[in-house]
């Protein structure tokens, strides 16, 4: 029997090359983010044994603030909500790294289970690219109010995505992997000026 | 629209939000005992209050978290957001992220 095949969400529609290459689209960058490896991990944040056992396994402890990032060598540390992360490591190193803290939580009342094929992500960059997530997302993007090392649970032209600022004018979003071909075009549509794009009356929360 | 501060994300737009209804309505005491009018009364009848109500709301755009909302239904003011336990929550704390 041949073994299964990765499929990544963004094949089976033309636009993202399939190998994760940027692809230009207006002002921004696009590319498919098929290099990252998800881990969702709960447990209670004032349990030392849980916090330990995440450092030890990620070499950072888990960020307790509302829409923080804990970045480290090996992996960053996303806040979801309270009592819930998401480990982003390498692709590759995902199934080391849930059964690593799988193992570490044995002690203590915590989970880790691997999300990676659950989520698609895109990686959005340029200096416009705050600017052409606004025409289709309500939160403040300026780097004011949204700098490197933040995450937010929000709607992306009403899809619920996880975004994430992980560099100056460099966004990375997370999302229901059936959803990976509608955000792509969603994202095409409002950097090249179609429908919705930053720039036209249809742009929601623009004053 | 709504702008509902979440005790956890902050400030976000209404969409991102699920009204769970009402957070006053009490459970019968004694399940057993209950007649089958206080039951109804339990899972069907609302008050449709004008003006101040205590209600669930979810954040289901975000953190995915339960928490109280007392606002005027007829003004549309929010008076006061607190978490189940009743904390004013984190994003407070934080600066209203």
């Amino acid at each position: 029997m041949n073994a299964p095949r990765y499929r990544s969400a963004f094949e089976d529609f033309p636009g993202p090359g399939g190998d994760g290459a940027p692809v230009t689209a207006g002002p921004v960058a696009l590319r498919p983010r098929l290099d990252l490896g998800l881990v969702d991990v709960k447990g209670d944040p004032a349990d030392g044994t849980f916090a330990r056992a995440v450092e030890s396994v990620l070499g950072i402890p888990p960020p307790s603030a509302p829409g923080a990032v804990a970045a480290g060598d090996r992996a960053s540390l996303l806040w979801l909500a309270p009592g819930h992360w998401l480990a982003v490591v390498d692709r590759e190193r995902e199934e080391r790294a849930a059964a690593a803290l799988e193992a570490a939580f044995a002690p203590t009342h915590a989970s880790a289970t691997r999300v990676g094929d659950q989520y698609a992500a895109i990686g959005i960059s340029g200096t416009a690219a705050g600017e052409v997530l606004a025409a289709g997302c309500a939160l403040d993007l300026d780097p004011g109010g949204f700098p490197p090392g933040r995450v937010a649970g929000t709607l992306l032209a009403r899809v619920r995505v996880v975004l994430w600022c992980v560099d100056e004018a460099d966004f990375t979003l997370l999302f229901e992997r059936s959803f990976a071909e509608f955000v792509w075009r969603w994202l095409e549509d409002a950097a090249t000026g179609g429908a919705g794009s930053a720039g036209t009356a249809a742009r929601p929360g623009a004053a | 629209m709504l702008s509902i501060s979440c005790p956890w994300c902050g400030p976000r737009d209404e969409p991102e939000f699920v009204c769970g209804g009402p957070a006053d309505v009490a459970r019968p005491g004694d399940p057993d005992a209950a007649s089958d009018a206080e039951w109804a009364a339990y899972l069907y009848f609302r008050r449709n209050p004008r003006g101040r109500t205590l209600e669930r709301w979810l954040h289901a755009a975000g953190c995915r978290r339960w928490f109280l909302v007392e606002r005027d239904t007829v003004t549309h003011e929010i008076l006061r957001i607190r978490t189940l336990d009743g904390s004013e929550g984190a994003a407070a704390e934080e600066g209203g992220r």
